[in-house]
This record gives structure tokens, sequence and C-alpha cells, in this order.
């Protein structure tokens, strides 16, 4: 039995090694796309002064693009390389997108540093920048693949006009959910369009809703396999396919959908009305991609199969759980965002917290991280006093096993909702009966502030990356540098003598990643007597902001800091260890 | 196959242990002083290997791992590092990452 499963993926390894593509290159988890915190935000910095000089706008970290429309809209999509070349300025013109969703496929090695990234990203938004129509990049999505020649820029045009109602777009794809399945598989494909189009469920859009495929595959027969499988998904769920959308064609596999729906209601971006005592509710547990990289990592490496059935579960019980989250990864989670829909304002009403939801966050991808985005994004402290995951002793062996770094991702997972306690206590009874939902409290609203989560310490079972986890609690503010493009401020330079225990603990790389994600340019060097001299250049605000961080800094410890403001020359280009 | 590893008797254990996957190329490039270059693959594969591998070197040998996936620059080490071997070196060379481990 054991021999038969491992000999039947070892074949289709096999299979598709002959069409080019190591079923083993593709992401399911940890590396899919270019890293927000650690990749595209500080890019973003570094390439911030050009792209302030450029007619283009990237939104603010909203995972979809929200428009005012009268219904009525055009989706135009082209396909560029990732520089841009073929951006037609005149067509740009005609086109007069309202909102432009891009879609990046990188190689990996440019998501190796902000600085390559930055690079190769620049030269697209400079062509996208150039015409007299602004471009709004609504939703930027980059992933990598492991496969060089397999880039593309694929941006989806959206243009409407302004009107009652809202227009609401977005964009996701996979590279594969479980290559222990056929890569062309209904499930493959329902787990992946469902993943897109959960950022539509999140904001109570279920009406009107158009699935536009994205994908790719190494082989004539795959690429109609995927066609299939999408048109299967939308008539089983009554969505509209528009399957006359031009594909990428680099010969690599990749499955998702730009999906566009229409909401006749406010959508819950009540950031600001978030106050103290407001609960977050979750609608399941989460974590599923522990559970698929554990049965994946058996059929690589058989040792695992040992340990796993001593410490946690037998093959066959593991087996049928991953069958199982495969079967609820597939089911889109429509029925959730028609009660969501219930409990939001409608059009030009104003919120009120005793009869609407304030925001929703998609548990996927970034697992738990997610709150922490939600708490920088609308200026608050979380605390969270549950993780509820579908198998906490899965994901724990995966964390242990480096089989995942974040054992609390997962894809087309639960939907998180902050509301007030009567909301909540209305939500979970609507909730209940619905398949796959189990609605629970998770945690709460500590009260405004700057962005804090609070998680529970056991928390360190399921992430055990320091870096990562120093990212969950640590109090940096991801967000600042999108939002700084718009303000202008002023520029000061730094010069500091950091004194106490400095040396040899990691303090330059934490230092240097802090002032990148502030925007900030300069160095951090040793200096022979044991202290750390730091040089740093930016907005005055985001400097003092570095100053205050270092003397908290995270690694080490701080005796004393002194350091003198300065006139700005402008003298960097980045922030280095020197 | 492009795994390069020699079928002679002494690493014919290392040699099963990696014969399946037709594109990791595992070399021994002198006594104990071993490259396997899992570049190409994504995570979790390239920490999955280097554990699969040193389990059967002996000790004090020395492994170079090359890897071009982000994220296993981090989690290679770490995963090493837990089991009690000692990270020499991790140096990104281009567009790739080589990580020099000493089995303990």
């Amino acid at each position: 039995m054991r021999e038969d499963r491992i000999s039947v993926f070892r074949e289709r390894l096999d299979k598709y090694l002959n069409l080019g593509i190591n079923l083993l290159s593709l992401a399911i988890g940890c590396s899919v796309k270019v890293d927000l915190y650690d990749t595209l935000y500080p890019a973003l910095s570094l390439v911030n002064n050009e792209i302030a000089k450029l007619n283009i706008e990237i939104q603010p970290r909203e995972d979809v693009a929200v428009l005012r429309s009268n219904g009525d809209y055009s989706l135009v999509r082209r396909i560029y390389d990732i520089s841009g070349n073929g951006v037609n300025k005149d067509e740009l013109i005609s086109i007069n997108p309202s909102v432009a969703l891009l879609l990046l496929q990188v190689h990996q090695s440019r998501a190796s540093s902000p600085k390559e990234f930055a690079s190769s990203i620049i030269s697209l938004y400079r062509r996208l920048g150039s015409s007299p129509v602004r471009v709004r990049i609504g939703k930027g999505h980059s992933i990598v693949s492991t496969k060089e020649k397999a880039e593309f820029a694929l941006i989806d045009f959206i243009g409407t006009k302004s009107g009652n109602e809202y227009l609401l777009a977005n964009n996701d794809t996979i590279q594969i959910i479980d290559p222990t399945e056929d890569p062309g598989s209904y499930r493959q494909v329902a787990t992946a369009v469902s993943n897109a189009l959960n950022d539509l469920f999140i904001k109570g859009v279920y009406r009107d809703i158009t699935i536009y495929p994205v994908y790719d595959a190494p082989i004539e027969d795959l690429r109609e396999k995927l066609t299939r499988s999408f048109k299967e998904f939308s008539s089983k769920w009554d969505f509209q396919l528009n399957a006359n959308v031009i594909q990428p064609r680099v010969n690599y596999l990749l499955m998702g959908a730009t999906v566009v729906g229409t909401l006749d209601k406010e959508p819950p971006m009540f950031y600001d009305n978030i106050k103290a005592g407001f609960k977050i509710l979750v609608t399941r547990s989460f974590g599923e991609l522990s559970i698929i990289s554990t049965y994946l990592t058996t059929h690589v490496d058989e040792s695992i199969i040992d340990e796993l059935e001593r410490n946690v579960m037998s093959i066959e019980d593991l087996e049928k759980l991953k069958t199982k989250i495969m079967d609820s990864l597939s089911r889109p989670n429509i029925e959730i965002a028609r009660v969501i829909s219930k409990y939001l304002p409608e059009i030009g009403e104003a919120f009120r917290e005793d009869e609407h939801i304030a925001a929703t966050v998609d548990v996927s991808g970034p697992g738990i991280f997610v709150f922490k985005e939600l708490a920088e994004q609308a200026n608050v402290d979380v605390a969270l006093y549950n993780i509820p995951l579908i198998s906490p002793e899965i994901a724990k062996f995966a964390a242990e096993h480096y089989i995942i770094t974040d054992a609390t991702a997962g894809t087309n997972g639960a939907i998180a909702i902050v509301a007030s306690k009567d909301v909540i206590d209305s939500l979970i009874r609507d909730l209940r009966g619905i398949e796959d939902v189990q609605p629970m409290v998770i945690g709460e609203v500590m009260g405004r502030g700057s962005g804090k989560l609070f998680v529970p310490d056991y928390i360190t079972r399921y992430i055990t990356s320091k870096s990562l986890l120093m990212k969950l609690t640590m109090n940096i503010d991801v967000l600042r540098s999108l939002r700084r493009q718009q303000v202008r401020c002023e520029k000061v330079r730094v010069e500091a003598r950091v004194l106490g225990n400095v040396q040899g603990v990691g303090f330059r790389p934490t230092l240097r990643r802090q002032a990148l994600s502030l925007g900030l340019t300069g160095y951090v060097r040793n200096l022979l007597d044991g202290s750390v001299e730091v040089v740093a250049e930016g907005c005055k605000e985001d400097v003092m902001a570095f100053i205050e961080w270092i003397r908290s800094s995270p690694v080490g410890s701080v005796q004393t800091i002194n350091y003198m403001i300065k006139q700005y020359y402008g003298e960097f280009n980045e922030f280095e260890i020197r | 196959m492009n795994v390069k590893l020699c079928k002679n008797s002494t690493d014919l254990r290392l040699y099963k242990a990696l014969r399946w996957y037709n594109a990791v190329k595992f070399m021994k490039v002198s006594n104990d002083r071993y490259i396997l270059d899992a570049r190409g693959y994504a995570c979790p594969y390239p920490q999955v290997f280097t554990l699969k591998v040193i389990k059967e070197l002996k000790e004090n040998s020395i492994i170079e791992v090359l890897v071009d996936n982000p994220a296993s620059c981090d989690n290679v080490p770490a995963a090493v590092r837990k089991l009690g071997h000692e990270v020499l070196e991790v140096n990104q060379e281009g567009n790739y990452w080589r990580i020099v481990v000493r089995k303990r």
C-alpha cells in the first residue's frame, strides 16, 4: 500500500520532469510569494523617490481592489515581460483603467534581496507610469518561480464608471496545492480559484461574480485538463466564467484567477472604528498547509514516516486527514459571504458598532501573520488568546522538522471577522450550520495602538524560525513606506554610536532590516572598541523612530546611544552593513 | 540521471538515499567533503535533502549545500543546527547561497 502510493508519486515526478517541470520545485507553502517583510516593502522603499515622480499610484495594502461603480465594467488583460516591454502609452490612454491588477512571476534569484527586486520592478513601473493616464496598481502580487525564463507580468486593467455600488476585484494564483495528486485535477483548480475568491467573500461579495482564469502548463494536455476543471468549478458553483482572456505561456505550472464581483453594501473596511473590546472571530481552524506539506514530505523522505507514526499518527490517518482538508479547500466560502453581507451598512450609511462588522481578513497564505497586518492597518493592538489549528500535533511536527516555516499557514482558509461582542454573538448563530464552519472567538482588540500583536507563548511550537517570530511580535510599521509616498517630509541625517553588548549578536542585520522597513538609507558598522556606528538618512519622524527602536533593540542589549541630528546630505542609495 | 555520486561501496548508502531525486546533484569533492546542489528546489525540499544526506555522513565530514530558494537560506542552517551540527559559513554567491556544515 505504502509502496504503491510512493511509486505512483515517483512516476508522476518523472513524467513531469520529462516535460521540463520538477514538481518538487513548485512551492506549496512557504516560498511561493515574494516575502512582503524581507523583500517587497524594503524594495518599494528603495525606489520610493522614483515612484513618487511617476504617474502611478500603489494602493496601500488591501488585498482586493475596491471601486465605486455603476455595475458595468470592462477587463482588458495584457501580458508583458517583467521589465514591461510592450507597454504602449496610446493603448493605456484608450483603456483608461480605473485600476490595474498586477501579477508578476519572477525567478527566485530576483527575490533574493530588496535591491535585486527593486531593480527588477522599477522598469515596469517606469513604463506604466510614463503615460498621461494615472495607473493605480490596486493589487500587486509577485510570485517566485524556480525556473529561469518563466518570467512575465500579467496585468488585468479594469475600467468602470462611478455609481451607486462597489466593484471588487482580486487576483490570486498558486503553483500547486497538492503534488501527490494530478496537477490538473479538479481539486487543485477549485482550491486555487476559491482562494482567489476568498478575498471577495471576506468583503461580503457573493453576487455577479465572474472568474477570469489565469493558468499555465508545460503541455497542451494539461492545459486542457485545467480548462475543463475551471469549467466544472464555475458551473458547479454557479459562477460566470470568462475563458476568453489570454494566458501566459512560459510552460510553467500556474493556476488561479482574477475574480470580479459587485457589492451593494459598504465594504467592511471600518478600520478607524475598531475599538477596545471588539472581538475576533474565525470561521474555522487553520494550518491546512502543514498537513499537506507533511503528507507530501513523507513521499520524499520515508524515514519521516516512522517518526510520524511513533510520535503523532499513522500514515493512513494522515492520508485521511489530508483528503478531508483537500475537500474542504476546494469548496468556496460563499455562504460565509452571504452572512457577512447581512452585517454591512447600506450604501452611504455610516458604520454602527451594534449592527455592523468592522473589518474582515482572509487567514490564508500568511497564517497568523494576518492578525499582525490587521493590527497595523487599523492602528490597534490585538491580543489572541487561542490559535486554533486543525491538527496541532501535525503543525508541531511540521515545524519541528522544518517542513514548513509557519505551520499556521493555509490556502482558501478561515475568514476572520472583527466586530463588537453583540454582532459577534449574532454572527455565530448565523454561521453555525454552514458546512465546514465552526465559528469561534480567538481574541480581542486591546485598544487603539501602534499595531502590536500579542500571541500565546505556545506559538513557538508552530513557528520555529526566530526571525519570523520576531516579525510577528516586533513593532514594525510595514505600511509606513507606502503611506509616505504621498506625504512630503523634512529630511535629516543622524550619526549615532551605540554602546553595550551589540557586537556578535546579529545586531547589524536586525538594524538594517528595521532601517529598510522605515525607508532609511545609510549604514551600520562595528567599531574596534565594541560599539556600533549608525548613520541614517530619511524623514525626521522615521529617523527618530529608528533611534527609539535601537534603544529597545530586540537583539543584544543597548546601554547608551549617543547621537546627533545633522543636515541631510542624500549621501546613500541603500542601507548597508559595512 | 543527474546524480553524480559514484556507485562504489562506501557511498552506496548515500547513493540510495538520493537515487530517485533525479535532478539533485550530490558530489563527493574530496575525502570527507561533499557538495549537495539543491538549487532549483523550493522550500522545504532543500532542508529535507540536507537532513537525509547528513544522517549518512561520517562525523566531521563537511557538506556544502547550495540553495537558491530565499527561504531555504534561513531554514537549512536552522535545521542542521538544531540537530547539533556546526554551520561554518553561509555565503551569498551571486544568485545563490553556499551553506557549509560540519557533521557532528
